[in-house]
């Protein structure tokens, strides 16, 4: 991989591949009939949230790798997807009330979608102060990998509640059934700048990939360092 | 063009961004250097 698609090259490419989908946000897809100028912030809120769900299902497959071969790879994987997940779900969270205000005229409302939303981020926290706070990695890895798996369950109820309940959240525009849909330009700019945070989010796992194998080569020198003044 | 709540969410998302990867950078830089002593000291064991 390393070989293939170097990380320069990978981090070049995420970059212009945001150029792209910033450019094709404010110049080429129209303008919202009703909200105007502020809908902007459906294409980078709508993609941040997709791929938070993504991260979290990393997440998920990552843990049940982990506790069926026990391979610290899968533990690593799981633990990035959480990292760099959280930072997407906060980006969720941000750019949602900025949007809500302007159209809602309320920045926050215990609806089911944004209610399951933040319980999303907070899983993310969970997992991540549970990694930070049990010392022993073996046991550390194991207890966020139930977490990881437990907490998938949030996805799918998260994805389905704008389906399910009928609340503040807009109906789905996308995959919702006949009435629903998107200009042909916006989902062209919606896709291209999901596909653009998919790469950054792929950038900066590979990131954290490469920061935990140098955290296991420095704990297995620290390690022999220790053995070797006992001895 | 220029809505105040879409240019302040488009501008933390990436101060975000920059901020996640500069904390990232950083604890990839500092885990170097405590490699790099690590094998020094190995090396002159």
């Amino acid at each position: 991989m390393k070989k293939i698609f170097p990380p320069t090259l990978h981090l070049i490419v995420t970059f212009l591949w945001l150029l792209l989908a910033t450019y094709l946000i404010f110049f080429y897809a129209p303008q919202e009939a009703t909200m105007g100028e502020v809908q902007r912030i459906f294409y980078v809120h709508v993609a941040s949230a997709w791929t938070a769900m993504i991260a979290y299902l990393l997440i998920f497959l990552g843990s049940v790798g982990y506790l069926w071969k026990r391979r610290d790879s899968a533990d690593d994987f799981a633990h990035g997807a959480a990292e760099v997940g959280f930072v997407f779900c906060t980006c969720v969270l941000v750019t949602g009330p900025l949007w809500a205000k302007p159209v809602w005229g309320i920045w926050w409302t215990w609806d089911a979608r944004l209610t399951l939303t933040f319980v999303l981020w907070l899983l993310f926290v969970a997992y991540l102060m549970l990694r930070s706070y049990v010392i022993n990695p073996g046991r550390s890895a194991v207890l966020a990998a139930v977490v990881g798996i437990m907490g998938f369950v949030d996805v799918p109820i998260d994805y389905m509640a704008i389906r399910w309940w009928r609340t503040q959240h807009p109906q789905p525009v996308i995959a919702g059934g006949e009435g629903s849909g998107l200009d042909p330009r916006m989902w062209v700019a919606l896709l291209v700048t999901w596909g653009a945070f998919l790469c950054l989010f792929a950038y900066l796992m590979r990131q954290y990939l490469r920061l935990a194998a140098l955290g296991r080569e420095v704990a297995d020198l620290r390690r022999l360092r220790r053995s070797s003044q006992e001895a | 063009m220029c809505n105040v709540y879409m240019v302040f969410a488009y501008g933390l998302l990436w101060g975000i961004f920059t901020f996640y990867a500069w904390v990232i950078h950083g604890r990839q830089r500092r885990l170097e250097k405590e490699l790099e002593e690590l094998k020094r000291a190995a090396a002159q064991h």
